[in-house]
């Protein structure tokens, strides 16, 4: 099964609609963080380093409902911490799906099938689970044994009760694009709708900070893992996303497209960055200085960056902001998105020399 | 405005941040990006132990460790801020998992070669 029809159609017409208002800054996806604890600790992750009693806390579901209804995207993901430790995950899920959002609940699925009681297979809910790679590379990425089998216990637990599932990977340098490869073909194997990929970024306060992407680095690594791809590999995001990573197309960030909210309020500018909060969505929206965030505005932090949250809303509003993206991304859905070849391999440490030097 | 004569590596735990001095502001910015508690001695004798999570204009705003709500604190109400807490962003949990991998990867290297 794809991505169902409805939610195609709901995110179109959403998108339309904000485009005939005139409004330039519309939320696309809200990042709602109900907790930041984890049962786990990967090594990329910047998200739970915090003090005991903050990591206690979580956004009860009445708050979550009224984050929900004040951002008024179409799409909610539920990213932490780890959302199925949340007490109240099961109200926040129900508020959800009966405000008709589609929800991507992300998980590490450790205890996804001990918690699957609580749910009720929708068109509304996706269980997006975390897999960094087949077994040894994501227990790496996790740092712990054991959780790709775990994880995966979970997606076909979930699969088997009806439910949407997809899985979303972080790719980090030294990702094999082979292994990449063979683990897309697993995961279609095991019959999730889709997969979700992004490069990793590189987190101030994730534990390490040797093995995030440069720019270029990942444009070569998805060239490598994305050309000839398989037309049975389902990937659950714009086709123009991929381009992009590929360095087929080039995008600038849309940092309110996927708005973050969490116990401390709503986060400037983006998911990734910490740079104060706002109280309202308004204030958010009125009060960032846009212009200092993306690659354009010479940002250290922003000019590595290629991951989804800042640069799918991009692709999305692409797609809908023109009769060239649209049939750009209607082609691509259709024949598969443009990836160019690879360079062989002593081509590319060339070229990535130049381009720094150049950029220098 | 002066630029900063701070690092990043002056605020670690344990050190203290006085609001007379002249890079008070300044320091702020570190404060706020600590993943650990401080604690505010406040210029009224009090002192409010929590993790600070944002400045507005006027003060910062801190979850005091044993309190459900936020609250407020203005910056006039400041006396110094000390980096009390541990600081969670300390590389510790990778370093354990790349320090047990390769113990793991040495001791399959001295096992005798049939039993690898
Ligand atoms: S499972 Fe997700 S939230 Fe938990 S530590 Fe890993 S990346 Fe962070
Ligand atoms: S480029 Fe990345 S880090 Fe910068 S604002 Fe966009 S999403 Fe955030």
């Amino acid at each position: 099964m794809g991505v169902p029809v409805s939610q195609m159609w709901t995110v179109a017409s959403y998108v339309i609609k904000q485009k005939l208002k005139g409004n330039k800054r519309y939320p696309l996806v809200l990042m709602l963080e109900p907790l930041f604890r984890c049962n786990l600790s990967c090594a990329g992750c910047g998200k739970i380093q915090y003090p005991d009693h903050i990591l206690k806390r979580v956004l009860s579901a009445e708050q979550c409902l009224a984050a929900t209804d004040e951002c008024g995207a179409p799409m909610v993901s539920i990213p932490g911490g780890e959302p199925l430790l949340h007490p109240e995950i099961k109200q926040i899920v129900e508020g959800l799906v009966a405000r008709k959002k589609y929800i991507y609940l992300c998980t590490n699925a450790i205890l996804l099938q001990s918690k699957l009681h609580l749910f009720k297979p929708s068109k509304y809910l996706t269980f997006s689970v975390h897999m960094d790679g087949l077994q040894h590379e994501h227990d790496e990425a996790v740092c712990r044994d054991g959780v790709y089998e775990k994880a995966l216990g979970g997606i076909k637990a979930a699969l088997k009760e009806g439910f949407r599932v997809t899985t979303n990977t972080t790719l980090f340098d030294g990702a094999q694009p082979e292994r990449a490869r063979e683990f897309f073909d697993e995961m279609m194997k095991v019959g999730v709708e889709g997969m979700m990929v992004s490069p990793g970024y590189s987190y101030s306060k994730a534990p390490d900070q040797k093995h995030f992407l440069g720019r270029q680095k990942t444009n070569q690594l998805f060239k490598k893992i994305l050309f000839d791809g398989k037309r049975s590999w389902k990937f659950n995001q714009s086709p123009l996303f991929l381009e992009f990573l590929a360095g087929t197309r080039d995008f600038e960030c849309t940092p309110w497209g996927n708005p973050t909210y969490n116990i401390f309020g709503w986060q400037k500018p983006c998911y990734l960055l910490q740079e104060g909060y706002a109280a309202t969505f308004k204030e958010l929206i009125s009060d960032t200085t846009w212009e200092n965030y993306g690659r354009k505005s010479g940002n250290a932090a922003c000019q590595d960056c290629m991951v989804h949250c800042g640069h799918e809303p991009t692709a999305v509003d692409h797609t809908f902001g023109s009769w060239n993206g649209f049939w750009s991304t209607v082609k691509a859905t259709i024949a598969g998105p443009k990836i160019l070849k690879p360079a062989p391999e002593s081509f590319e440490a060339m070229e990535i020399t130049e381009k720094k030097v150049v950029n220098g | 405005m002066a630029s900063s004569t701070h690092t990043s590596e002056d605020f670690i735990q344990g050190r203290i941040l006085k609001s007379s001095e002249p890079d008070f502001f300044e320091g702020l910015k570190a404060v706020v990006d600590y993943r650990g508690d401080v604690t505010l001695s406040l210029v009224d004798g009090n002192t409010v132990e929590g993790y600070i999570y944002n400045q507005s204009l006027s003060g910062l705003e801190i979850f005091p460790k044993n309190s459900p709500r936020a609250i407020s604190i203005n910056f006039k109400e400041i006396d110094s801020i000390q980096f009390s807490g541990e600081d969670t962003a300390n590389g510790k949990t990778f370093d354990d998992w790349t320090k047990k991998k390769e113990a793991e990867k040495v001791a399959i290297k001295a096992q005798p070669i049939e039993m690898a």
